[in-house]
């Protein structure tokens, strides 16, 4: 069951989109820190294929001892890329919808 | 692509700091492959990330007889600690004996515990008393007709004390056992339990070695270590009656008992070291392995003391843990002979094997007697030791939040998942909760190298890739070297130039550093959160290092009344704890921390006083370090300020601040007064880095900047840039043996 986003859902989306890192409204704040609060089994990462320079995404085992699996078909050349697509995925997943196809 | 680990190769070295013409021997293990790669690489810049705005990553080949191949081999990583006491008959034949002992389970899980064995690999002689996973205490003996148990009415549940006694007789395989619960201050029931039994099978108990903690696997290494404390294990002759093991339960650790024990063993004398007294007078002393916790609080402990050294009775126990590991204490595979005439520096010997990479980081230092520079590179290898393979950050729910962004690891990261046995770090948790307390470089280190996070040593490479590409030279020294060595080890230089990080002190350090500054030396503090906890290295292992966090009141907090080291005799905690905050040797103290955006700083009145002149030489700018790899600002990850109330000079100057730092430096400050409303519209803005330069009375000064991320921008647009300006302004000026005035 999803929930249904704040009223100002599009304000938030389209600040994270200009500046996925620093200073933050609080509606942002907020739904920045309960998607990046869940808990490590199943969690998202990116694992750095060449260093500093991409990345692949990557995630934790749902169950412990913790293992990982790389997506080799997930990659990303830019930071700021690969943490949208980890926002879009957790909002299809908390509201049911797409925030870009919206 | 499912999470598949083909070769692996790891290693460490025998120490991390040698002069020019030593050697060093380098300890390797490699899986899946039947040889790998060594080279010996000088290290000039970390790889972080294209040009133009870092340095291209440089490891420069070094011509050495050890580059090539080498046969593979896998060396073990054990993890646990224990007690060994050496063989004797004492603890065998047919005689009835008993076991007394106080016992705190803190995690029983995946299989039974040990707390006593003498029960040998092969299982066919000797006993054992077991914990069960509910906490059950077991009797497990082997004997002709194989292994033998029973299993009691009695238990020791997890976080509480008991007090155990437990009667056998090997001749008739009678067994009796009795438990009491000493709650203490809790509301826990004083549950007693006695019962009385008779193994399965005939036993033997022959000559053989006694351990505390653990048992022995079948290829004779720990097995089912023993998570939790233990006080006063005695081995008493003859058999004990209900009555008479009701009365050892009650029988206070610190007394002595009315029998001649057998083994007696005090874990309340030499708290300092890592052996165990047997006060029996039979001579049955034991060696810790591993490094247990100790000068830790037994069931005696009622809170008079929180000082071990003050009342050692009250601090009778060890707490062992199954993840424990202090050395890995594998076999060398090659020795690396340097040269003479090796440039002091960075090196290390690069393992490959397949995809495999792994680095083994040394520092170099001239020959003993030279140097070939006025400044000296401050490697805070006692800060490396402290985090070294620091498994939080792989597997903690918080870092994502708290960093305010994605966590990126890489191969070498995860090899804390695939080889837990490589152990953790001071900001780790052992698998009961407790944290850890000691920690140590002896052993394959997945966070000290030139990759991977830009962080520590990767990170101090910055500084190490601006020198070099500014043309400065610098001499390599270690924490280890200045611990070891003290002021001597700074004589002759000029100037120290400390890294990014340099969190962790010991008081021989400190003391040193101190003292040389007041005779006149400079130092650039190139970094944040610097000076911060006073650390301890062990006597006789040179990197490792005790941290007991007192007066954390959230993560990472040390157990009550355990605030003082095991390893040397002092407390413990921040420097500021025990009164020598940061302020008092770099002018800024740590403030907050925040790793998702850095910010830049802010050029203040200070700056046009003439002393800074030489500071600010040709940098007119208003705004300073609005660039860098760390998250695009000079001032970031941790961030140091001025603070008078805390031992800041009165005559430094505060040249620039930054400020607007993002909303998750509020999440981290140590104190909520930074973050609570001002009333004052003009003051500075509470969580800032600032930077700071101060003469001492010996004709030296100090330049501090107060932030972590200042590294990240020295290389910004080809190191033409107000921050690598600063930097070596200050240099070049410091390096000048001129004395500087005090104002």
């Amino acid at each position: 069951m999803t929930e249904t986003p704040p009223s100002n859902w599009r304000d938030i989306v389209t600040e994270f989109r200009a500046r996925p890192f620093g200073q933050h409204s609080a509606g942002l704040q907020t739904l920045l820190d309960r998607f990046r609060a869940e808990p490590i089994e199943g969690k998202p990462f990116l694992y750095m294929i060449e260093q500093h320079r991409r990345w692949a995404l990557a995630h934790f085992s749902t169950t412990r001892p913790l293992t990982w699996t790389v997506d080799r078909d997930t990659v990303f050349d830019r930071i700021e890329d690969a943490e949208w697509h980890v926002f879009r995925r957790r909002w299809r997943d908390r509201y049911g919808f797409d925030p870009e196809e919206a | 692509m499912p999470a598949m680990m083909g070769a692996v190769v790891m290693g460490y070295a025998d120490r991390r700091s040698l002069r020019a013409g030593e050697e060093i021997a380098i300890k390797v293990s490699a899986e899946g492959v039947e040889t790998y790669s060594a080279e010996v690489v000088r290290l000039i810049a970390p790889d972080v990330g294209p040009p133009p705005h870092a340095y291209p990553y440089r490891a420069d080949p070094v011509a050495s007889p050890v580059n090539g191949r080498h046969p593979a081999r896998a060396q073990p990583l054990i993890l646990g600690s224990l007690i060994d006491v050496p063989a004797s008959d004492a603890f065998a034949g047919t005689a009835a004996f008993t076991i007394s002992l106080r016992v705190l389970p803190t995690r029983l899980a995946d299989e039974p515990r040990v707390l006593v064995s003498t029960l040998n690999a092969e299982r066919s002689a000797g006993i054992a008393l077991v914990l069960d996973t509910d906490g059950t205490l077991i009797v497990e003996a082997a004997g002709p007709a194989g292994p033998a148990a029973w299993r009691s009415n009695v238990r020791c549940p997890v976080g509480g004390w008991s007090a155990l006694t437990v009667a056998i007789d090997p001749a008739d395989g009678r067994v009796a056992a009795t438990a009491i619960g000493l709650p203490g201050h809790r509301m826990d029931r004083a549950a007693m339990a006695t019962g009385e039994g008779r193994l399965d099978a005939p036993i033997i108990l022959e000559h053989g070695p006694l351990r505390l903690a653990a048992g022995w696997d079948v290829d004779g290494t720990p097995a089912a270590v023993f998570n939790g404390r233990i006080e006063r294990p005695r081995w008493l002759p003859g058999w004990s009656d209900t009555s008479e093991r009701l009365a050892f339960c009650q029988l206070a650790p610190d007394a002595s008992p009315p029998r001649n024990a057998v083994a007696d063993w005090d874990f309340a004398q030499a708290i300092d070291s890592e052996r165990v007294i047997d006060v029996s007078g039979n001579g049955h002393h034991g060696v810790l392995h591993n490094m247990p916790a100790r000068g830790v609080t037994g069931s005696l402990w009622d809170t008079s003391e929180i000082d071990w050294r003050a009342n050692p009775a009250h601090y009778g126990a060890i707490h062992f843990h199954d993840d424990d590991l202090i050395d890995a204490g594998w076999e060398n595979d090659f020795t690396v002979a340097t040269g003479a005439d090796w440039p002091s520096g960075c090196y290390a010997v690069r393992l490959s094997a397949g995809e495999a990479e792994f680095f083994v980081p040394f520092f170099v230092r001239p020959p003993a007697g030279q140097r070939n520079a006025d400044a000296v590179f401050l490697v805070p290898t006692c800060t490396y030791s402290a985090y070294a393979n620091l498994t939080v950050r792989v597997t903690g729910q918080w870092n994502e939040l708290i960093h305010g962004r994605l966590t990126v690891l890489d191969g070498t990261d995860l090899l804390l998942l695939s080889h837990p046995g490589l152990g953790k770090s001071t900001y780790d948790t052992h698998t009961d909760g407790s944290i850890v307390l000691y920690s140590s470089l002896d052993r394959p280190v997945t966070n000290f190298r030139p990759k991977g996070r830009i962080y520590k040593f990767c990170q101090d490479l910055l500084i190490i890739a601006w020198a070099d590409a500014a043309g400065f030279e610098l001499d390599m020294l270690t924490d280890e070297d200045l611990h070891r060595e003290g002021a001597d080890a700074l004589a002759g230089y000029r100037t120290v130039v400390t890294g990014s990080h340099p969190e962790y002190w010991t008081t021989p350090m400190l003391d040193a550093l101190e003292g040389w500054l007041r005779d006149g030396g400079r130092m650039m503090y190139l970094g944040g959160n610097g000076f911060f906890w006073r650390t301890a290295y062990h006597p006789s292992r040179p990197s490792a290092v005790e941290v007991r966090r007192t007066g954390m009141e959230r993560i990472w907090a040390g157990g009550a009344g355990e605030q003082v080291f095991s390893t040397v005799p002092e407390p413990g905690g921040t420097w500021a704890r025990v009164g020598r905050p940061p302020q008092t040797i770099c002018g800024v103290g740590f403030i907050t921390q925040g790793f998702d955006a850095s910010a830049p700083y802010y050029r203040r009145s200070d700056a046009d006083d003439p002393r800074a002149a030489f500071i600010l030489d040709g940098v007119p700018d208003q705004v300073i370090g609005d660039f860098g790899i760390l998250m695009g600002g000079a001032a970031g990850y941790e961030i140091d300020r001025y603070d008078r109330g805390l031992g800041s000079p009165d005559h430094a100057l505060v040249l620039a601040s930054s400020g607007g730092h993002s909303n998750l430096f509020d999440l981290m400050v140590g104190s909520i007064v930074d973050i609570l409303p001002t009333t004052d519209p003009d003051a500075p803005d509470p969580l800032r880095a600032d930077m700071v330069f101060f003469e001492t009375e010996g004709g030296g000064a100090v330049f501090s900047v107060g932030s972590i991320a200042w590294s990240g921008s020295l290389a910004w647009n080809g190191g033409k840039n107000p921050v690598a300006r600063i930097t070596a302004n200050v240099l070049t000026r410091f390096n000048d043996p001129a004395p500087f005035p005090m104002p």
